[in-house]
């Protein structure tokens, strides 16, 4: 008895330490999950659905082992164009941010073409995309860079515009040139707005990616699910599905980690100011 | 009148006066104010909330200009700002650095490289009562701990001048008592002038060796009047019968241009 209280008090303790898997935290949201998929597999075999109607989710899965090899070939084609694009965007939308937030001039000239590139339908402008940069892995990317574009500005712009005046006249006053308040509070104060506008944007940039396969491609998952949708393999859209699911998933939980580990002042001083409202 | 030239004299204000623009109305906020500091000296600015206390002290450190009057910093009416220390209220520690590279970020301003500027804070944290603190950031200290910090900022800057815009204001009376003495301590060390802002009657009077009262809006000089009292200031000074007679002179002074 002794021995087993001293084990879960171990365990515990790991789950404490490391702050990861807790019950409430993992095992029952997994466990709700299951069920749901569950469910999904005893509903389609007990009113008998056919397959290229609805799978199973074990025919999903039968699917996705026995194709893998195609599947992986698409999935790598659609990852290097969500990697590309949205790097494409970052790196734009954090100068063309500062430039924003520096100059009225450039608010009034380029804020307006941001917004707009955001209500403009992208499935308009993919044609295009087509007839200027042709069919290969330029249009997809461009189209994923605009997508990711827009959050990332919006949020970065704001997060410029965030500084505490009080703690600009105090740099100023130890003497800091414009280009160190930048670096040394503008930059640090943005950063949490500038990882909510990368998590917005990862995780749309699938989609993005997608919709410029479904355009015109010749490749990649979004191609997969267009090409395989009218031959009825429907298991194989779904296993494309599942697979450009957990990219997006993957996606921004490695966001979501870099945020962590670039800002571990943020979420300790988040923690600790919950701890003292307690 | 007060002479230029007197090298004693550490910053010197002649006939300064502000105003600022609110809703399309011009309102005056400081209005010829005149005063001067020795070197190595510890005056304080007395006067009710709104009289432009916190407007004088930005001007003296560059961040704003007066709209006539002169300020002269030993003897020299030029730029001003990284040139005085200047501690606001509020602490302002950036939340992103321990307390070792807040309190190092005045000496990297002023071209120190980091590694030196660290070196320069570590010799100082041990008289700031800050050892042990160094890796840790400002969230997890306490109010008086984090003003310790900015204090170390401002102190650790090779500048003769320091401003103080009610550096206790926002601390407990306990942890500010302490604070007085400790400022005290630090200023006997430290070759420092400075330049006190508070609305505490019994601060003013414990730390400085000169009290300016000013009026409320707009700020005007209304007497200047010195503190007898011998240094190294102790508490029991504050039970002293000569304490409380200049503590109501204070406080008259005060009130009679509050009504």
């Amino acid at each position: 008895m002794l021995i087993y209280r001293l084990k879960v008090g171990v365990i515990i303790g790991l789950f404490n330490k490391y702050k990861i898997a807790t019950l409430a935290e993992w095992v029952i949201p997994g466990l709700i999950i299951l069920g749901l998929v569950v469910l999904w597999e005893v509903c389609v075999r007990t009113m008998s659905i056919p397959v290229w109607q609805l799978p199973p989710p074990s025919s999903i899965i039968v699917e996705l082992v026995a194709s893998i090899d195609l599947l992986w070939q698409h999935t790598v084609v659609t990852v290097l164009e969500i990697v590309i694009g949205f790097a494409i965007s970052l790196v734009v939308g954090l100068v063309i941010s500062a430039g924003i937030a520096y100059s009225s001039l450039l608010q009034r000239s380029i804020y307006p073409i941001v917004i707009s590139s955001q209500t403009v339908p992208i499935i308009a402008i993919a044609p295009l995309l087509l007839i200027w940069v042709g069919y290969g892995l330029a249009p997809k990317v461009i189209i994923v860079a605009i997508i990711c574009f827009y959050p990332i500005v919006v949020n970065t712009v704001d997060g410029l515009k965030a500084i505490d005046p009080d703690m600009v006249n105090m740099m100023r006053a130890l003497g800091a040139t414009k280009l160190e308040v930048f670096r040394k509070l503008q930059i640090p104060t943005a950063l949490p707005f500038i990882f909510s506008g990368i998590k917005i944007s990862i995780s749309v940039s699938v989609i993005a990616a997608v919709i410029g396969e479904w355009v015109g491609a010749s490749e990649g998952l979004g191609y997969l699910i267009i090409y395989s949708q009218p031959l009825f393999l429907t298991s194989r859209v779904f296993a494309a599905i599942l697979i450009l699911a957990v990219l997006g998933v993957s996606l921004f939980v490695i966001a979501v980690l870099l945020e962590r580990l670039s800002m571990p002042w943020y979420f300790n001083e988040k923690r600790a100011s919950t701890i003292r409202k307690l | 009148m007060i002479s230029e030239e007197h090298t004693s004299e550490c910053i010197n204000i002649n006939a300064l006066t502000k105003t600022y623009v609110v809703n399309g109305t011009t309102e005056l906020i400081l209005s010829d104010i005149d005063l001067s500091v020795e070197e190595r000296g510890v005056v304080s600015v007395v006067g009710p909330s709104g009289c432009g206390k916190s407007t004088l002290l930005n001007i003296i450190a560059g961040l704003d200009e007066p709209d006539s009057g002169s300020i002269y910093i030993k003897g020299i009416n030029g730029p001003r700002l990284g040139k005085i220390g200047y501690m606001q209220q509020k602490d302002l520690l950036l939340p992103w650095r321990t307390v070792l590279d807040n309190a190092a970020l005045g000496l990297e301003t002023q071209g120190m490289s980091k590694k030196d500027a660290r070196e320069r804070v570590l010799s100082e944290i041990e008289t700031f009562g800050l050892s042990g603190y160094e890796n840790m950031y400002p969230y997890s200290l306490s109010g008086g701990m984090r003003q310790r910090v900015a204090f170390l900022r401002t102190m650790v800057m090779d500048q003769s001048i320091v401003l103080l815009d009610e550096p206790f204001g926002a601390l407990d009376s306990l942890t500010r008592v302490q604070m007085q003495r400790w400022l005290l301590d630090i200023w006997e060390v430290m070759n420092k002038t400075i330049l006190l802002v508070t609305h505490d009657v019994d601060e003013a009077l414990f730390l400085s060796d000169t009290i300016c009262l000013l009026s409320a809006r707009p700020g005007a000089n209304v007497s200047t009047m010195n503190v007898d009292l011998p240094r190294p200031r102790e508490s029991h000074m504050l039970s002293k019968p000569e304490f409380f007679t200049m503590r109501q002179d204070v406080l008259s002074g005060l009130c009679s241009y509050i009504d």
